[in-house]
């Protein structure tokens, strides 16, 4: 309790230093403090609450693992439904996130994109071109997680999920590890699939545009006996939006074969192509009513892209492989649930012969609901058992990880709820345990009207590479030079604090508003750090080894999100401001380091989006959506330096027209912006793409 | 009786159209919505087997008696309920057939007196039933109703303090978790419930206890803002004569047939 007082302390010494420093944030403030009051003055109309005739359309979500309204959820959160995605001519699921408040998409090429929850990206600065890449937020698919535990973060093309197969996407920004693991430091984005209910039918999805976009999906449903079949694949390719690269040694975008590539890293199979993707499930389930409910799904998938990886050293660009397979087991015997499920496979960055490795990951958890008035209890179990086996990390190793969950859900009185989680991950490596905790309280202020509170805690996994990295690199150019590099088994994990202050109001029933205050502090830090060089008699080696690092990063802000909707309009303004501090910044990772503290450049100040439809009539829907993020600059390691981003807005425009029951086309634009360049470092900059579409249907 | 009351009605109507043309006001026609789908009390599309009405009890009462004084009535496209409510308070609507009245409804509606009831009963297996007769009974029991759904102030004191409720997000998942023994008890309106039953093939498997959990007023919602103010009170009228001339059991027994093939052999007629 002392210690969560300290912390609180610190949050407020935080927050009152940086209004003192920050004139954007002073403003913010104020905006805040204006909202609340000039909310708090509207009188609601209480006609709409409390009692209603109507009981079709209640949207649920389920971020606080229980189905309920999602204006009730006890999280910062955000749906976006598989709906939205098609009437926003959206084509994957990372460009679906730009339709969520508190998310930073940026494209790398096309239809290849990275995805942070708020930021703390490139905190703190300085780091090789991964450093740039999000390796704190939890994605899942139907409770699965899906996650590159080789450095980190998730590879957005392996996912074996078609846009068409997506029923939702949930987003819970701030740290959530005691509901969903490890790794959700930064918040979490579930994605769940559609699953055959009733009739039998098919569909199919084609799409064609401009930088030889294609994609093809197809889909089909039956039933046998109880048993709910659906069958699905889909297949993506594109090219990129330019045919230059960006040469590092020339500081300037090049013709393929104009670049310079050093041996063994000229794989470039296909420069043009950006992503070829494909992937098929084979989804079987039961009615979710009965007692005992079964939920199972086989995917593959196989993908080859470009995108920003490893520190390609000539180009920002790697070309990936990826092939694997999942099985994953949902089994509900009432209040009890069970989930098993095996991943495996082979990954490989061409041209780094030593990343290539095989993958096996199992993941088992079982929880229990345990009911009573006022009370909702739910322990839990799960285990990891993560193996990789690559040169890399010097051949095959494991992860193991058990975690023990406890969530009590208690209501002390019909407007108020308080949800504690509780969490202990007991990992082969480290060999500390970590502990993570959500404390959440809600008051239902009136019937219209939402508070919330919490104080939360999340730390992320260890990594193979973190652990078990294993390397001695001969230079291919001078054999004289070697680097050596060495991971720690007992380094730290990155843990973050965040609490938050939220409001949820509806001034209307067409009329709402969702704001949250949002205070995460960032700790933990490990980073390679160059020891120096010496000559062992043969070569000078230089020596890297994976070390604690005083670091901290502290981020404050506020993301407000307002849904105004008419019969035959609606429209989604959503934006955060936030700023980010790193406290001991290290110059370089060479020893000895010089540490300072700094504005944190690599994440946006402001960033958000507009989302409007509009039915003129029957049949047709036009969506606008826009995307901004404003200035922020990327800066890597000395040899790779700094890349300026100027604050840019893109606009997306859909129109869709249902012809009839089993046709429906679509026609969109994207990426219409006032500036089109590279919106990371160094890769493509951003052309518009057309892109034209049809949906075929049939059911009985 | 009857006849002269509806005579004078009609020729009140004829009178007061005279005057209301004289002043250029013009009413020509009610524009009327009601709950998406609330059967047996509002219903769209095709109704269930067994059904002879069109648009359920209250919405076939409030088209007949508007067709009986004369008017017409444009029913309007399916809305979200609140939309309806908002439609309704800013006069864009003139009725909403089928609606519960509360304080904050009643500043901002004028209603007709209460023209049918609904009733939230409890749904258990047929093997399963057992003695309900106050809410002490439901004690140590595992229910379901409809998220959001509000059974009265008192019973959700009670329910909060005593009782282990949970959500389900439609009828279907309702139901079918009775019936998969997931909960002892559901909660929901009787006629809407037998009607799903039959729906889900579940009404031999399911049955109604016989004691209502709670017993709510159904009425016809009129807005205050509406340019057919004169023709509403016409109206309001109208449907009370439909009440004593029998004309609202006939409606209703167009929907009994549907509701008395249950095991549960109830029929409607709490009307006043």
């Amino acid at each position: 309790m002392n210690r969560l007082m300290e912390r609180l302390q610190t949050t407020f010494i935080v927050a009152a230093k940086s209004l003192r420093d920050n004139a954007a944030c002073q403003f913010l403030i104020g905006s805040i403090i204006t909202a609340h009051v000039s909310v708090l003055n509207v009188q609601a109309d209480e006609l709409f609450y409390g009692v209603s005739e109507d009981i079709s359309n209640i949207s649920t979500v389920s971020s606080s693992k229980r189905e309920e309204d999602i204006f009730s959820a006890p999280l910062s959160m955000s749906v976006v439904s598989g709906e939205q995605i098609k009437r926003a001519g959206i084509l994957t699921v990372p460009e679906a996130l730009k339709l969520v408040p508190g998310v930073i998409v940026r494209e790398q090429t096309n239809g290849q994109f990275e995805v942070h929850i708020r930021g703390f990206d490139n905190t703190p600065t300085g780091g090789t071109m991964t450093s740039l890449s999000n390796k704190l937020t939890l994605v899942m698919i139907d409770n699965r997680t899906v996650y590159n535990y080789f450095d980190g973060g998730l590879f957005w093309e392996t996912l074996p999920v078609g846009i068409d197969d997506i029923e939702r996407i949930e987003v819970i920004r701030g740290a959530a590890s005691a509901l969903y693991g490890p790794n959700a430091v930064n918040g979490v984005i579930h994605i769940i699939t559609k699953r055959a209910k009733g009739n039998p039918q098919a569909e199919a999805n084609l799409v064609a545009g401009t930088h030889s976009t294609q994609k093809g999906h197809i889909a089909a449903e039956q039933n046998i006996g109880a048993s709910h079949i659906r069958l699905s694949g889909f297949i993506d390719q594109r090219d990129r939006y330019q045919s230059t690269y960006y040469s590092f040694a020339d500081d300037e975008y090049l013709p393929f074969d104009e670049i310079n590539f050093p041996p063994g890293l000229d794989v470039y199979p296909d420069p043009e192509q950006a992503r070829e993707v494909k992937a098929v499930t084979l989804a079987i389930n039961n009615d979710p009513s009965e007692m005992l409910v079964y939920d199972f799904s086989f995917s593959h998938q196989d993908s080859r892209v470009q995108k920003v990886h490893l520190n390609a050293g000539t180009i920002p660009f790697t070309v990936n492989d990826s092939n694997t397979d999942a099985v994953n087991a949902k089994i509900n015997y009432n209040n009890l649930q069970f989930r098993v499920s095996h991943q495996w496979g082979n990954q490989e960055t061409l041209g780094f012969s030593d990343f290539k490795y095989d993958l096996a990951i199992n993941q088992a958890s079982l929880e229990y609901d345990y009911r009573l008035p006022k009370w909702i209890i739910r322990p839990g179990i799960s285990y990891e058992n993560i193996t990789y086996d690559g040169s890399f990390i010097g051949g095959e190793n494991t992860l193991r990880n058990t975690g023990y969950l406890l969530r009590t859900e208690y209501f002390p009185a019909p407007d108020y709820r308080l949800i504690v989680a509780l969490r202990y991950d007991d990992y082969n490596t480290p060999s500390d345990g970590y502990f993570s905790y959500q404390v959440i309280g809600n008051y239902q202020l009136r019937h219209d009207t939402l508070l919330r509170a919490s104080v939360q805690t999340a730390n992320s996994s260890p990594f193979m590479l973190d652990s078990y990295l294993d390397l001695q690199f001969t230079r291919p150019n001078n054999p004289t030079q070697r680097l050596d590099f060495k991971g720690d088994k007992e380094g730290d994990l990155k843990t973050v604090t965040t609490f938050e202050l939220g409001m949820r109001h509806q001034f209307n029933f067409n009329n709402w508003l969702d704001i949250e205050l949002f205070h995460s502090e960032l700790e933990d830090f490990t980073a390679v750090i160059n020891k120096g060089t010496e000559f062992d008699g043969n070569q000078f080696v230089t020596t890297n080894l994976r070390e604690a690092l005083p670091t901290e990063a502290t981020q404050l802000g506020i993301t407000v999100d307002w849904h105004y909707e008419e019969i035959d309009w609606d429209m989604n303004v959503y934006l955060t401001a936030q700023d980010t501090d790193v406290k001991d910044q290290f110059e370089t990772r060479s020893e000895p380091l010089v540490l300072f503290d700094t504005d944190n450049k690599g994440t946006p100040d402001y960033y958000g989006g507009i989302n409007t439809n509009w039915r003129p009539m029957e049949r047709w829907n036009i969506n606008a959506n826009a995307y901004y993020m404003s200035n922020h600059t990327f800066i890597l390691e000395p040899s790779k330096g700094t890349k300026k981003f100027a604050s840019a807005i893109y606009a997306n425009f859909t129109v869709s027209h249902q012809f009839n029951n089993s046709v429906k086309g679509f026609v969109s634009a994207k990426n219409l912006s006032n500036k089109n360049e590279s919106q990371y470092f160094y890769t493509d900059n951003i052309d518009p793409l057309y892109v034209i579409g049809i949906s075929l249907k049939w059911s009985e | 009786m009857e006849w002269f009351r509806t005579r004078n009605a009609k020729v009140f109507i004829f009178l007061l159209s005279l005057l209301l043309s004289g002043l250029g006001y013009a009413c020509e026609k009610f524009q009327v919505n009601g709950a998406n789908s609330w059967f047996p009390y509002f219903y769209r599309g095709e109704l269930p087997p067994g059904t002879m009405g069109n648009n359920g009890i209250i919405g076939d009462i409030v088209f007949q008696a508007i067709s009986r004084i004369g008017i017409k009535a444009e029913l309007n496209n399916q809305a979200p309920w609140k939309r309806i409510l908002y439609d309704l308070r800013n006069g864009k609507l003139d009725i909403v057939a089928g609606a519960l009245k509360t304080k904050e409804r009643e500043k901002i509606f004028s209603f007709s007196s209460p023209v049918f009831y609904s009733e939230f009963r409890i749904f258990v297996r047929a093997e399963k039933q057992f003695q309900f007769t106050n809410l002490e009974d439901l004690i140590g029991k595992n229910g379901i109703k409809i998220r959001g759904m509000s059974l009265g102030q008192n019973v959700d004191n009670y329910a909060f303090e005593n009782l282990i409720i949970e959500d389900a997000t439609d009828t279907s998942s309702l139901f079918k978790m009775v019936a998969a023994e997931r909960v002892d008890y559901g909660i929901f309106y009787l006629h809407s419930g037998l009607s799903e039953l039959r729906k889900l093939q579940l009404d031999k498997a399911l049955v109604a206890l016989p004691k209502p959990l709670t017993r709510e007023a159904l009425y016809v919602a009129f807005s205050k803002k509406s340019e057919c103010q004169p023709q509403i009170q016409v109206l309001s009228q109208e449907i009370e004569i439909m009440k004593t001339d029998g004309s609202i059991q006939k409606i209703a027994d167009l929907y009994a047939g549907s509701v008395n093939t249950v095991n549960n052999k109830r029929v409607i007629k709490g009307h006043e």
